[in-house]
């Protein structure tokens, strides 16, 4: 039992060793900042753009993490376990989007204001919500522990949302203040790690493919 | 020496050197948790310096529990490794004759 723990332990170890890079918290921070940032201006929708971060992860795992690294092709289990994530995500962003649009065509037509602060609220809520289930289940399928922390961060954003309401501030902007707290922490820790990353492992410029 | 002490003894000449040897033990633990891997992909995992790792690679193809493919990607050689199937029940056989050494070893100091 043990011996099968430890071989666990050691996928485990691998498989985070290619996420223990930082990316992950700047793609995902650089999301939520650019969400918040969008937010405070006047073209709201211009939010929808901010997963186009995805361009820079796509890139940056390429010529940062790749030549350190290397590549590998995971056990079988985990290969199914990557399918489901994608699967996983694909659908959870499927529904997120969709969420927004139901928001963003409620606030554009003509229902009543004091029905519109409410779908505000709604829809805020709700992105505080998906964006905690969203580092949630990045930590789940990852194995990252430390975007549970994220997660919770925003909660505690979310709690002290609460308290700037009492002192007249939009409950909008508040939101959008949280997100941008959130994501510039997310942003900072991913450099921390990042930093740590590229000390431990150094690019190694050629020489390396010296079997046989 | 009783015929219960032979067999405990019997079961630790059954070790296989090659894979017992501790480098050697890290690269077999490594690739069998995965199904393939670049040279590089090891070298930070296994902790163990260029030249090592290749020459420890070398003898476990020569011994027919890994295999080496080599592929180019544009002019950089590149190098995969897996283990082979006697690679892969080589290193399970090994584990478990560990594994009843430990316990039988634990149970007599008991």
């Amino acid at each position: 039992m043990t011996q099968e723990m430890n071989l666990k332990e050691l996928e485990r170890k691998a498989w985070t060793s290619y996420f223990d890079d930082g990316l992950l918290d700047i793609t995902i921070g650089l999301f939520i900042l650019a969400f918040g940032i969008g937010m405070t201006t006047r073209y709201t929708y211009l939010t929808a753009l901010a997963w186009m971060v995805v361009f820079f992860f796509a890139a940056a795992k390429k010529s940062i993490t790749l030549p350190r690294v290397g590549l590998v092709k995971f056990s079988p289990e985990r290969e199914e376990r990557i399918r489901n994530e994608r699967t996983f995500f694909v659908v959870f962003f499927t529904i997120t989007a969709f969420v927004g649009l139901g928001f963003f065509i409620a606030l554009s037509t003509g229902i009543p204001r004091s029905l519109k602060t409410i779908v505000g609220g709604l829809a805020l809520v709700a992105y505080e919500l998906i964006f905690v289930i969203g580092l949630c289940c990045v930590a789940y399928w990852k194995q990252i522990r430390r975007f549970y922390v994220y997660g919770a961060l925003i909660l505690v954003a979310a709690l002290a949302g609460l308290f700037l309401n009492v002192f007249g501030l939009h409950q909008f902007f508040v939101t959008a203040y949280q997100f941008i707290t959130t994501g510039t922490v997310m942003i900072l820790g991913g450099l921390v790690v990042l930093a740590r990353f590229l000390k431990r492992y150094p690019k190694r410029e050629g020489g390396v493919d010296v079997v046989g | 020496m009783s015929l219960d002490e032979r067999d405990n003894l019997q079961h630790i000449s059954e070790i296989d050197k090659l894979i017992h040897e501790p480098s050697r033990l890290a690269i077999m633990a490594q690739l069998y948790i995965i199904q393939s891997a670049d040279f590089l992909f090891l070298l930070p995992q296994t902790g163990l310096t260029t030249g090592n790792l290749s020459r420890h690679i070398i003898k476990l193809e020569k011994a027919g529990y890994v295999k080496v493919e080599k592929e180019f990607v544009g002019k950089k050689p590149h190098t995969i490794l897996q283990l082979t199937k006697e690679g892969r029940a080589v290193f399970k056989n090994y584990i478990e004759n560990m594994k009843q050494i430990i316990d039988e070893l634990s149970s007599n100091k008991s």
